[in-house]
């Protein structure tokens, strides 16, 4: 429980133990000004009774309206002061949002600061795949034509072989076929 | 805690009233004389329709020097009423919630006791006495104290225009909150008080602790609890206090540790000081 509803909590005990007894005070003020009204008009004259009574009830009766009116602007000062502090809320709310807001659009900058220098590294990494790509061509260039190399090399090195198998085959066939002496 | 609670207390401590039995001794018997009065208001102001009430039993009441008595007490009528009825009949309620909340004071017209409360020293043309001047005076210079307590200075009060201080005045007269708080603005410190106006009251005694508080600590803000700890260390001691604090007729012990600043700008009466009347556990 907050301190705030302890002390709406005792001040609604403390207006309802007075409020008890209200009523006969309230009462007790209605007829005094009555009587009072009453003695005054016993005190003059019959001719300037009518006067008197109507002047009484205005006066009674305007006493009211100012009375009435009071309670009316202290209520409205009351809402007032509710608004104003609903309205300072607001604008603490306001000004809180704004900082972070402002904060965001910070951050956003930084953000798109960071972005642009990724997209510069993105870029330069591109070209650098583009590079190496165009060195892997050239090197898968290079590879397809050594290979071919190789193979003719190979060919080659085979006929050559057959041709010198060939050549000793039939030497060695002359020798063979030579009577020994 | 919800802003709109604050506004709720503050719109019934501004309503609060009290039920007052006058009574006049006339002759062998006691005449009564019955109103409803608003804590936040001062006594004098029921005057006039006293006055007129019992003038039917006393002849030239309106020419004399009157002041009230309670249980022999002469009731300083420059203290605003709900601080009257909690230092001198609220004791005797607590404990005894049979008894009537009502508070019967008795009217005297002899023997102004002068030594102990302030004599109405104007006079209308007419010859009767003007408890309406006195007390407007009286609440005035008490506006400048609080007023030199809250700024350092009194120029806020003393820079107010003569119609405004004619409408702060009536406001107070009216009970007209809205008239009163849009003036009384102008004097109060809108950011931050230099020193917060309180007076602390004991029942059955005569000491006023009346003392200027700076609202901040060294570390962290003042709370009622330093104030009273400070000036009265026998009922607040630091484990558990003896006595409980009453503001506006309630028990504030739930407010003992809230900054006393926010105390102030809730509690605080109509000439801007925090009155306190520290009453001993039952």
């Amino acid at each position: 429980m907050s301190w705030t509803d302890i002390i709406l909590q005792q001040l609604n005990i403390r207006d309802e133990v007075q409020d008890k007894e209200s009523p006969y005070f309230h009462a007790f003020t209605v007829l005094s000004n009555q009587l009072h009204n009453h003695t005054s008009q016993s005190e003059i004259g019959a001719s300037e009774l009518l006067h008197w009574s109507v002047i009484s009830r205005e006066n009674h009766r305007l006493k009211q309206e100012n009375t009435d009116l009071i309670a009316s602007l202290n209520q409205s000062a009351i809402n007032l002061e509710k608004a104003e502090m609903a309205l300072s809320s607001e604008i603490k709310t306001k000004k809180s949002l704004e900082k972070m807001l402002a904060r965001s659009n910070t951050k956003i900058d930084n953000l798109g600061h960071e972005l642009k220098e990724k997209d510069k590294a993105i870029e330069i990494i591109n070209d650098e795949i583009l590079l190496h790509q165009i060195q892997t061509n050239v090197l898968n260039d290079k590879v397809a034509e050594l290979s071919r190399q190789n193979e003719v090399l190979v060919q080659r090195l085979m006929t050559r072989a057959q041709v010198e198998a060939e050549k000793l085959n039939d030497a060695n066939e002359k020798v063979s076929k030579k009577p020994p002496n | 805690m919800a802003d709109s609670d604050i506004i709720e207390i503050k719109a019934k401590l501004w309503n609060g009233h009290i039920n007052l039995r006058v009574v006049l001794a006339y002759k062998d018997q006691k005449v009564e004389y019955l109103c409803t009065i608003y804590r936040n208001s001062y006594i004098t102001l029921k005057l006039p329709a006293i006055v007129e009430y019992f003038s039917a039993f006393v002849q030239g009441l309106s020419s004399k020097q009157l002041w009230f008595e309670y249980e022999g007490v002469p009731i300083k009528w420059n203290l605003p009423v709900g601080l009257l009825y909690d230092y001198l009949h609220l004791p005797s309620l607590l404990g005894n919630f049979e008894s009537s909340s009502s508070w019967t004071v008795y009217l005297r017209y002899d023997d102004y006791p002068s030594d102990y409360i302030i004599p109405f020293i104007y006079k209308k043309d007419d010859g009767t006495v003007d408890f309406d001047r006195s007390l407007k005076e009286v609440i005035v210079n008490q506006l400048k104290q609080s007023c030199f307590v809250l700024n350092g200075n009194s120029k806020p009060i003393m820079s107010l225009s003569e119609a405004n201080s004619i409408q702060l005045w009536v406001s107070i007269v009216d009970h007209n909150l809205s008239a009163y708080t849009s003036i009384n603005k102008k004097i109060v410190p809108k950011d931050k008080a230099q020193k917060i106006p309180v007076r602390i009251f004991i029942p059955g005694t005569t000491t006023i602790v009346q003392a200027p508080i700076y609202p901040y600590g060294e570390e962290e803000p003042t709370s009622m609890r330093d104030v009273l700890s400070l000036h009265l260390p026998h009922l607040f001691a630091e484990r558990e206090a003896i006595a409980l604090p009453y503001i506006h007729g309630i028990d504030t012990q739930s407010l003992l540790d809230e900054p006393l600043l926010k105390t102030w700008e809730i509690f605080k009466h109509l000439d801007n000081f925090l009155y306190v009347v520290v009453i001993p556990r039952v």
